[in-house]
């Protein structure tokens, strides 16, 4: 029995069904690999101030996570954890890369410790470049970074039925 | 292989540093750097102004005996450099109490995945109460130093107003006043009164932050609200004179990078001194609240003797004066103002101070906005003169240390030692045998502001 209508009653897998729930609102799980946290700084007064963008919330388990947002610079050792965090929250989602350090390794790229940008590491949804950049660009990527991850989801399931 | 030095030598150094704490010396700053096979180690120590050194050279591998035995302020400093260099301490006894085994211990926290690098917490606890206490810290600002090192003065100032999200301008103005007094650089007077507008800026706006970090901890939903707003009125007042509200790329050597209308500056000003009244409403609110005062007077208590060697309003909060603006460059003697103290360092006192500097920030501001002269903002100048210097400056949390030497407009050498240097080696001492749910008011109030660690 796929999905579809039974006698009136609509029946989902118990996925989609998370999905549905998951779209009314965005947990994100903000990592801050490393730098002078402006942007983890700007995204908290973004998310505390009277805001246009509702419904994003952060959350420290990445279990619970629809979105893995970082910023600053990766080095060597924080590389695994970062994977290990990412392979953790649940499908669909989406990484956004926050900020010069993350986006483009900034003044740091490629100096010292060996570090990373968030492409290096992992697939990026979208980028939010600047230093520091804006708090409410940050949550409007966010919503935008979902709303694509969930479109190519959709997309994916509809070309392989 | 370890090479350890031979008793005679352990004893002249471990003599000199008892000498300088017996004759009233601070140790101010140790920096290493490593040559062809040895290791050579600065010891910098401060009274009155003057600045005294040791200089000693060791073989690589070496195992020095530990400065803590003179002056426990010194561990942080001293385990960056353990950590950097081929060259061990030889830890005292109180040091190594902290070493032991933790069988059963609950780690708890940092509250970030990723956090056990810069900082890590293990303690073992008993009835909620700790009972033993280690908390560890990797690099302090990952290795910056290194990278400023070969860089020209511009790039090496870009990367430091970057090192942290509260402190960055105040490292990047030491910076250059270092660079400014190895050159005999004079900056024009307008650019140093908007340079001491921009740094009372930087101070308002870590201290705000300082305070919702501490509401946050205690659960005060509604004073938290209350310093948000209070954060966007600075960011909405900081707007008329700068794009960036963390006040990066404002600086340049000899100046500012570009001049602020005084029609703008009025406006700002107008904005933040709009804060005095609710910074004062919340500081009576809380000073009339008998279970905030309870619970924050009990908590965080710091002896004078501790807090004499440490900086900032864990010192201040004992009775220990400090006015480290007057070392500044900036033209803080032309204004009038007065540092607090208070009696007792706990966290309630502590706390109380954060609102005091909130407010003399404040007059400040309004105090040099009155007094801004007409003028350039930048001095033509030519950095080719070779030196070294030691630069003393305020930070938001304490006294911030600056090592620069530089040949032909290149940094040769660097060491930035921060106010979270003094404070981190007498914040276990400070955790023991208090309550688990206590630990990150007492973390709050000391502020710590270490590289991507916070509170």
């Amino acid at each position: 029995m796929g999905n579809g209508f039974v006698k009136g009653v609509l029946l989902l897998s118990f996925a989609d069904l998370l999905n549905k729930i998951r779209t009314r609102s965005i947990s994100v799980f903000v990592i801050q690999a490393g730098g002078c946290r402006g942007c983890v700084d700007a995204l908290s007064m973004a998310l505390s101030e009277q805001n246009t963008i509702k419904g994003i919330t952060l959350t420290g388990n990445p279990k619970h996570a629809d979105c893995l947002l970082i910023s600053g610079c990766i080095n060597e050792k924080s590389k695994e954890e970062i994977m290990q965090i990412y392979e953790k929250i649940p499908s669909p989602k989406a990484v956004v890369a926050a900020g010069a350090c993350a986006c483009s390794g900034s003044l740091f790229r490629r100096q010292g410790n060996q570090l990373y940008i968030v492409e290096d590491v992992l697939p990026v949804t979208s980028w939010i470049r600047g230093c520091t950049p804006d708090g409410t660009e940050m949550l409007e990527t966010i919503v935008r970074a979902m709303e694509n991850v969930k479109n190519k989801q959709a997309k994916g399931e509809r070309d392989k039925n | 292989m370890s090479i350890f030095l031979t008793e005679q030598k352990n004893g002249e150094l471990i003599g000199k540093w008892f000498a300088y704490k017996h004759t009233g010396y601070n140790l101010l700053l140790i920096k290493a750097n490593k040559k062809q096979g040895y290791v050579e180690i600065n010891y910098f120590f401060e009274k009155d102004g003057n600045i005294d050194t040791i200089d000693i050279e060791v073989p690589e591998h070496s195992i020095l005996p530990s400065i803590t035995i003179a002056y426990l302020e010194g561990a942080q400093m001293q385990k960056e450099i353990a950590d950097c260099y081929p060259i061990r301490f030889d830890l005292h006894k109180e040091d190594n109490v902290e070493k032991k085994d933790f069988h059963a211990a609950v780690e708890w926290g940092p509250f970030h995945p990723l956090l056990p690098e810069p900082v890590l917490f293990r303690f073992t606890i008993s009835d909620e109460i700790i009972d033993q206490i280690n908390v560890e810290t990797g690099y302090n600002y990952r290795g910056v130093e290194r990278l400023c090192i070969g860089k020209k003065v511009s790039e090496a100032l870009e990367m430091l107003e970057r090192l942290s999200s509260v402190n960055g301008f105040s490292i990047g103005l030491a910076f250059l006043h270092a660079v400014e007094k190895i050159n005999n650089v004079n900056v024009p007077e307008r650019a140093n009164f908007l340079r001491l507008i921009f740094n009372e800026l930087s101070f308002l706006k870590a201290n705000l932050y300082s305070l919702s970090h501490l509401t946050k901890c205690l659960g005060l939903l509604s004073d938290y609200s209350d310093l948000i707003g209070l954060i966007k009125l600075y960011n909405e007042a900081v707007a008329y004179a700068t794009e960036e509200p963390q006040l990066k790329d404002i600086l340049v050597l000899g100046g500012v990078k570009e001049d602020v209308s005084n029609e703008a500056i009025f406006q700002l000003n107008v904005i933040i001194q709009e804060m005095v009244q609710g910074l004062s409403d919340i500081r009576r609110t809380w000073e009339s609240t008998h279970s905030i005062v309870n619970r924050l007077s009990s908590l965080g208590k710091v002896d004078s003797k501790t807090a004499r060697v440490s900086t900032g309003r864990l010192a201040r909060a004992a009775g220990v004066y400090e006015n480290i603006r007057r070392l500044s460059k900036l033209p803080y003697s032309k204004l009038s103002y007065e540092v607090s103290c208070k009696e007792e360092s706990n966290c309630f006192t502590r706390t109380m101070l954060i609102f005091e500097d909130c407010l003399l920030s404040l007059s400040l501001i309004d105090q040099a906005i009155d007094m801004l002269p007409h003028g350039d903002v930048r001095a033509s100048i030519n950095i080719n003169r070779n030196g070294y210097t030691v630069v003393r400056e305020k930070e938001a949390y304490g006294e911030l240390v600056i090592y620069l030497s530089l040949e032909s407009g290149v940094v040769t050498d660097i060491k930035i030692r921060n106010s979270s240097s003094l404070k981190f080696p007498f914040l276990s001492q400070c955790l023991r045998g208090i309550q688990i749910n206590d630990i990150p008011v007492i973390i709050s109030s000391f502020e710590l502001d270490f590289s991507a660690m916070e509170k």
